[in-house]
């Protein structure tokens, strides 16, 4: 909302704060809780993601490997071909290996962007709070000091309207 | 104009409520201007007696032909309108409107019946034959034109709500500001009529959602034939988990009441039924932000000057709490409007001005 210096009309005021009451009941309404069902913290995703990342980074190693192989005659032919068609394959598997560990790093790439961003945002909430909590601070100040000069200002009048009794007998204060 | 006499009758006289500054408020107007002011009462408070004295019928006053007499109308009285009848100058209905008795009929079965009596008087007040008629505002007007008084004869003079303002309290304002969290001030009598149910709700979800400090403080005396009224709101406070949070002042100072506006953070009235409403113009003089339910005349009495909704959820009253408390530009613009507003409306030498034309206007005419 604006704050300048121009003069608002009292109409866009409520408007606006219709509209905002009606955004944060439609977004309610899409999770169904009420104000409380803020999004997660950041922090929380980017655990996720990094979990994610390293799953993948394990999974990289094991491209190509034998599979299991229980210790019977049919197993022991069945590895003899998977270990042909392996050794057949292996221009192709070392391609995929090279895909996953370009996209593994480009995962960790985004990680650690979206790791700056978040705590640039944690910064930036801190900062917002701060600056409330002291314009907050500021203000019971000024109206504090406010009541102050109304009281003095009111002993004052009292006193000079002594002092005005006292300089013309019988004048009534 | 000098030397003219003008009788004010009102049912009861007391201090610091609506109707008895109203009429102090008249009386030293019009005696400053020249006139023969003589007040009356049926029953007036011992700090009044100095002003009135008591409406009796027997009294000559009501005989003079050259008298104006100024009858405040705010409930049923049945030794005023025998006063009516006798009355042999002008007259003129002051209207204060009367509160509908299906509030009080829980609470009070006196209170209820002197507001139905009210009501029915209203229609023979409405038909006296050359009267005129001033309504506290233009919503009491409208009530007087649908009870048969005639549309040209109906004026809104704003009540007289001034009095000498002392310094504000200070261990009100220390104490008050001592508590952090949002100062939400409602100032009216404990009655049922005042919404204090819908605010303390509006209170609760605004603690709720936005301030969990927050608190509300209800100025204004409670009436011991209403304390089952009273002691609902309690018990709503409490079922609210507001019991450390809703403050019932009881009766105050002037010099509290001052230091009840200075400290508060916004005015939150939720009043279902005002003929005008005085608090809502203290709050604008004394530069506090107003957010309000628009029934009856509130809307009226703010105008531009504050938030006013009709029939809007209650998230729409907490919102706006929230604008007028952390939006300093918006604030700032509603506490200018308000104050400008006071200024050309309800400030004492603009009510004067407009008294007098009207007691010229009711002699002339």
């Amino acid at each position: 909302m604006s704050s300048g210096p121009s003069p608002m009309e009292v109409s866009a005021i409520m408007r606006e704060i219709r509209e905002r009451v009606r955004a944060r009941r439609a977004r309610n309404g899409a999770v169904g809780k009420g104000r409380e069902a803020e999004p997660a913290a950041p922090e929380m995703y980017l655990e996720r993601l990094t979990r994610a990342t390293l799953e993948l980074r394990g999974a990289i190693g094991r491209l190509g490997d034998m599979p299991a192989q229980p210790p019977t005659w049919r197993a022991r032919a069945g590895a003899v071909l998977v270990q042909v068609v392996r050794r057949c394959l292996f221009w192709h598997t070392e391609q995929v290996r090279e895909v996953q560990w370009a996209a593994v790093a480009a995962l960790e790439e985004q990680t650690r962007a979206i790791e700056s961003l978040a705590a640039a945002l944690r910064q930036l909430w801190n900062l917002d709070g701060e600056r409330a909590g002291r314009q907050a601070v500021a203000m019971d100040e000024l109206q504090a000091r406010l009541a102050e000069i109304e009281m003095a200002m009111a002993e004052l009048k009292a006193e000079g309207v002594e002092k005005a009794a006292g300089a013309y007998p019988g004048a009534r204060p | 104009m000098t030397g003219r006499r003008v009788l004010i009758a009102t049912p009861h006289l007391q201090p610091y409520d609506a109707i008895g500054s109203d009429v102090e408020g008249m009386a030293h107007c019009l005696e400053g201007a020249g006139y023969r002011v003589e007040v009356f009462a049926e029953g007036i408070a011992p700090a009044m007696t100095g002003l009135a004295r008591e409406a009796r019928l027997e009294d000559p006053a009501w005989d003079d032909p050259d008298a104006l007499l100024i009858y405040h109308h705010s409930m049923g009285w049945k030794r005023g309108e025998r006063l009516l009848e006798k009355m042999r100058g002008r007259i003129v209905v002051r209207y204060h409107n009367i509160t509908p008795a299906e509030y009080f009929e829980p609470y009070s079965p006196a209170y209820s019946e002197a507001c139905r009596e009210g009501a029915a008087s209203n229609a023979r007040v409405a038909a006296l034959p050359g009267a005129m008629f001033w309504g506290a505002s233009e919503f009491n007007c409208a009530g007087l034109r649908a009870q048969g008084a005639p549309a040209g004869r109906c004026r809104a003079l704003p009540p007289f709500h001034h009095r000498p303002e002392p310094a504000p309290d200070a261990a009100t304002v220390r104490r008050l500001r001592g508590r952090s969290g949002t100062r939400m001030l409602f100032v009216g009598g404990i009655k049922p009529n005042k919404g204090h149910r819908r605010l303390m709700e509006v209170a609760a979800d605004y603690q709720r959602e936005v301030d969990a400090e927050a608190h509300l403080v209800l100025a204004g005396k409670a009436d011991p034939r209403l304390a089952h009224y009273e002691g609902e709101l309690r018990d709503l406070a409490w079922s609210l988990g507001m019991q450390g949070q809703v403050h019932f002042t009881g009766p105050v100072t002037a010099a509290e009441l001052r230091a009840c506006y200075v400290a508060a953070d916004v005015f939150v009235c939720m009043s279902e039924h005002e003929g005008f409403c005085v608090p809502l113009v203290e709050a604008m003089r004394h530069r506090v932000p107003i957010v309000a339910y628009g029934s009856t005349a509130v809307a009226e009495t703010v105008g531009d000057a504050g938030l006013v909704w009709r029939n809007e959820a209650t998230a729409c009253y907490v919102e706006s709490i929230r604008t007028c408390v952390e939006e300093w530009g918006t604030r700032a613009e509603l506490v200018e409007r308000g104050a400008r507003r006071y200024r050309r409306m309800y400030d004492e030498p603009v009510l004067k001005r407009r008294l007098l034309e009207l007691v010229e206007e009711a002699w002339a005419g």
